[in-house]
């Protein structure tokens, strides 16, 4: 027999106007099954965008169609299941957004279908149940030791106040280190003054609760960290993790309450402008640079980390078929490289024999996520390339002074 | 007298549920927006995006020269038939009036074109049936319109009293012609089913390229 959900809460109501609109505007014209990271690797039709999509307006047409109100009808449990999977492992990349002819910005709409399924108690998936709690005891998702999150801080005296803060975010202060390291050695190199807040003070910026739907803490996490660093009189927050530069230009405004009261600026937007300043070593290498998904489709920063990778003396720069807006997923978004493990590192491999066919020397990553997966990925592979992140590359090559 | 009230029921039909769809819309209240300010630019950009399908071009060309024909083909078409329900009829109607056999043809054409494109492509499989409908009836609509103007002809002016007598709500008789009924009735599936992307998809269309412009 089938089961139903009889439950007649809406589908719509907890989305934008626009996401509505979006869910109604698909064509199913399918332009997006040829970019997805998730259809490529696991050759699932349900994980297809436009298949997600259907179901999702099978929902609404069970719910709030007028055949729906005047004659009842009832939802295919089934199906939710289906599409509570599906939604969850998808990595939220947003690449079939960005070659969907009709524009739909995936990249916010899946998320917000999360939420909707989280409401209804259908998700999250697997450990992601673990992270509100893990943020309320620890300030980051994983649950590591607060005190923990600064041990790979190098020995530097930073002032109380500044006009630019400085972010680490919890992926790279516990699982990218020599990523959030590089950040700052290449900042005090370009003579940038900066405040930090303590190891207590620094908690989540939030993502890894909106990516999974999980919004009950989530506007009382982003006002602990908004007011700490407005307690330190800054004017710029800077961060490297395109993840944390996304959610606290898109997401902390309405979720604070008004506008923030500081800017919002990624590191590459803070380095390239000041990279006369520094002087870097000759570095006879060809690179390929990965733009990470929410920094070039989600924010539109594509032209910095390309500028200060140009500037190193000696380097070629080649690029990925797909890049800037149109990359390709590394693997590791949505907070389902830890649920859907073989997914990314399959995804992570075919950009490492892209970048390897290219006859690329390093890859250069911008993401701590990214550097994480795609790290892991290289474990145990025949196939193998030097991974590193642009501040860490940028921190080893600065030379002595003159 | 049976037409007219299938037509009446079937416009009911279609005012009644696109009131519901724009309800459920505006109904909407998740708090996740980042508002920007308009500017017109970016707006005008949005408007030509759309009206030049500008993100399907780049996409896939291919699909975007055979889609691009069609539903321009299909509008001008809709234009054209305009005649038939305006009085006195409008010059720019009249105006494509010499033009009505080339648009017919370049319409089943460039729809014979999107099925081709698609089983080329292996994307059959995920074509939805909705429209597979659609393509199915409009191929059906095309071939008999064009039938009438070059096989067997109808009596156009018992098909104006006939659609003048719809827009005024003073029914005239109906035509009997067999092909103008398959024609019509086509056309009244069309509006049963028609794609809640003809309406959603432009202002989705503008609001990505204003988003992007502003980035
Ligand atoms: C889905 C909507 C429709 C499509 C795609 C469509 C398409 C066509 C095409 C391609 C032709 C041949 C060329 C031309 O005269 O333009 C045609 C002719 C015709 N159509 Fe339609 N049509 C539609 C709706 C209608 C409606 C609502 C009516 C009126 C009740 C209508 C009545 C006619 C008549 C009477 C002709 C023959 C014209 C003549 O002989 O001069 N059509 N249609
Ligand atoms: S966001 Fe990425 S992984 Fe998810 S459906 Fe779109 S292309 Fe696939
Ligand atoms: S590309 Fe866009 S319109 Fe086409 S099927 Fe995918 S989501 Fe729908």
């Amino acid at each position: 027999m089938m089961r139903t959900l009889k439950e007649r809460e809406s589908f719509t109501k907890g989305l934008t106007p626009r996401q509505v609109a979006e869910i109604e505007a698909c064509t199913q014209c399918g332009e997006c099954l040829r970019y997805c990271p998730v259809q490529e690797v696991t050759k699932r039709r349900e994980i297809a965008p436009a298949s997600k999509i259907r179901m999702y307006r099978d929902f609404i047409k069970r719910t709030e169609s007028l055949k729906a109100i005047l004659f009842g009808d009832e939802v295919d449990c089934g199906l939710l299941e289906e599409f509570t999977r599906a939604v969850f492992e998808c990595t939220t990349c947003g690449a079939c957004g960005q070659f969907c002819p009709v524009g739909i910005d995936t990249q916010r709409l899946w998320p917000a279908l999360r939420r909707e399924m989280v409401r209804r108690g259908l998700g999250p998936i697997g450990p992601q149940v673990e992270i509100p709690d893990n943020i309320l005891r620890t300030g980051n998702p994983y649950g590591l030791p607060a005190g923990d999150r600064f041990r790979w801080r190098p020995e530097l005296s930073l002032p109380a106040e500044a006009e630019f803060g400085y972010y680490a975010g919890c992926t790279g202060a516990y699982q990218a280190t020599p990523m959030v390291r590089g950040d700052l050695l290449v900042l005090k190199a370009v003579g940038l003054e900066f405040t930090m807040l303590s190891e207590e003070e620094e908690v989540c910026c939030g993502f890894p609760l909106f990516i999974t739907g999980q919004h009950e803490i989530l506007a009382e996490t982003v006002r602990k960290v908004v007011e700490a660093f407005s307690l330190r009189q800054i004017r710029y927050l800077v961060s490297s993790c395109p993840c944390c530069v996304n959610m606290m230009t898109k997401d902390w405004p309405y979720l604070y309450g008004g506008p923030l009261p500081f800017k919002i600026l990624h590191i590459s937007q803070v380095v390239a402008p000041r990279l006369k300043g520094l002087s870097l070593r000759h570095y006879r290498r060809r690179l390929i640079y990965h733009d990470p998904c929410y920094l070039s489709r989600g924010m539109g920063i594509i032209q910095e980390p390309r500028q200060i990778l140009r500037a190193i003396p000696g380097v070629e720069l080649v690029e990925f078929d797909r890049h800037g807006r149109e990359s390709r997923c590394c693997g590791a978004g949505g907070a389902a490289r830890k649920v859907f493990h073989e997914n990314a590192i399959g995804i992570a491999r075919l950009s490492i024999d892209e970048a390897i066919q290219k006859g690329a020397e390093r890859l250069v990553l911008s993401c701590p996520a990214c550097y994480e997966k795609v790290n892991e990925a290289l474990e145990g592979y025949d196939k193998q390339i030097e991974v590193v992140d642009i501040m860490e590359l940028i921190a080893d090559l600065i030379g002595v002074e003159g | 007298m049976l037409l007219y009230w299938i037509s009446y029921l079937v416009g009911g039909l279609l005012l009644v549920r696109t009131g519901r769809k724009i309800l459920v819309i505006l109904r909407a209240e998740g708090g996740q927006t980042s508002t920007r300010p308009f500017a017109l630019r970016p707006f005008l950009k949005g408007i030509c995006e759309v009206l030049l399908l500008g993100r399907l071009f780049r996409s896939n060309p291919a699909i975007w020269t055979v889609e691009y024909l069609f539903h321009l083909s299909f509008a001008l078409i809709m234009v054209e038939h305009l005649r038939f329900f305006l009085y006195p009829v409008p010059g720019f109607v009249a105006g494509l009036y010499p033009f009505r056999t080339f648009l017919g043809i370049l319409m089943v054409v460039s729809i014979l074109g999107i099925i081709l494109l698609k089983v080329v492509m292996k994307r059959v499989d995920y074509i939805s049936r909705d429209n597979l409908l659609l393509i199915g009836v409009l191929l059906v609509v095309g071939l008999s319109g064009l039938g009438m103007v070059h096989l067997l002809k109808v009596d156009i002016i018992g098909v104006k009293e006939f659609t003048m007598g719809l827009v005024t709500f003073r029914p005239a008789t109906a035509p009997t012609e067999g092909i103008f009924l398959l024609h019509y009735l086509g056309f009244l599936i069309f509006l049963l089913r028609i794609p809640t992307h003809l309406f959603t998809a432009p202002v989705v269309l503008t609001l990505r390229r204003m988003d992007d412009e502003n980035s």
